[in-house]
């Protein structure tokens, strides 16, 4: 189930494509959004996705990438917590990519 | 690229004005950048450290969350000026973060020692 | 290293007690805008150690009436001798 009419998708997202409205989101639009950036979630993707969202809601800000690999080898361990593993799921620009899918906005100082 | 060191002293109260927030942002930048990051709190930037805050009731973000985010962006340790915390009668359990307390001594030679100063 | 430490608030903000905090010797401090009014009497700089220079921007001490009631320590520079000063010290460290 969505909330979305998906004709009218854009109008939700900035001009780079992030969420305008962080509680515009669901599992549905995460399924969208990563379907536009090419990648087929999987568990290992939502399991970073969710620790995103809790980044988020604790810290009130999206993480650039080094915050972003600290804290999953914090939350899950150093197997995951290394910045190729998370690359590997999302891409080169992986603290972009996860923040987009998981609704953020733009992490800021992100290179 | 060469590897500086920078210390960014934060010398505002956290809700005031927009200062708070900035330094916290360049030095998150700084950070991602690899620099060698120091950080700290003087003057009334160490109200930013008191415990308790949630400024909700303000529209505005509790600054210790995003104070928290420093171990992430490695940097390792806050650092305070003594003198600072002793003359608003504050001490080290007061504080929201764990910190390392200087004296005026360890501040002047980690201003003397550093290639840059950002000081708001 | 040595710094130059500008500082440009009037002497009621108390900045020049937390710069001098950080002051070692060879460092400069420059006054300028509000910060000038640091350089006549009531004497703010008796603190200062003398291995201290102190300058004051030559313009806003005009502007404000000040430039013929200003300690004898003190140097009144203009803007091209200030951007000098920023680079014969290895930094700058702004007090506002």
């Amino acid at each position: 189930m969505s909330k979305f009419n998906y004709q009218a998708f854009d109008d939700f997202l900035d001009e780079e494509g992030y969420l305008l409205s962080l509680d515009r989101w669901d599992e549905s639009v995460a399924v969208e959004l990563a379907c536009r950036e090419n990648i087929k979630l999987t568990e290992a993707h939502w399991e970073i996705i969710r620790l995103i969202r809790k980044f988020y809601q604790r810290y009130q800000m999206a993480p650039a990438s080094r915050a972003l690999i600290s804290y999953v080898k914090k939350e899950l361990g150093s197997d995951q917590g290394r910045s190729v593993y998370v690359m590997r799921l999302f891409g080169g620009s992986a603290a972009k990519t996860v923040a987009k899918i998981a609704g953020l906005p733009k992490p800021d100082n992100c290179i | 690229m060469q590897r500086k060191s920078l210390t960014f002293i934060t010398r505002q109260a956290p809700y005031g004005s927009n200062k708070a927030k900035l330094v916290i942002d360049a030095a998150l930048a700084a950070a991602v950048f690899e620099q060698q990051v120091n950080f700290l709190f003087m003057d009334d930037g160490v109200f930013q450290l008191v415990q308790n805050q949630n400024a909700e009731s303000i529209s505005s973000k509790t600054i210790g969350r995003v104070l928290e985010t420093l171990e992430l962006y490695g940097i390792e340790q806050a650092l305070v000026d003594s003198v600072s915390l002793e003359e608003r009668d504050l001490s080290a359990e007061d504080l929201a973060i764990p910190v390392k307390i200087l004296n005026v001594e360890q501040v002047r030679q980690l201003a003397a020692r550093s290639d840059v100063v950002i000081n708001l | 290293m040595s710094a130059l430490h500008t500082i440009s608030a009037s002497p009621t903000s108390g900045l020049i007690n937390s710069c001098l905090r950080l002051v070692c010797p060879g460092d400069g401090i420059l006054f300028i805008q509000d910060g000038v009014y640091h350089c006549c009497p009531p004497d703010l700089l008796g603190d200062v150690s003398q291995d201290n220079a102190l300058f004051a921007l030559r313009e806003d001490l005009l502007a404000r009436g000040l430039l013929g009631k200003i300690s004898e320590r003190i140097t009144p520079v203009g803007f091209g001798r200030f951007v000098e000063l920023t680079v014969d010290y290895d930094k700058v460290i702004s007090w506002s």
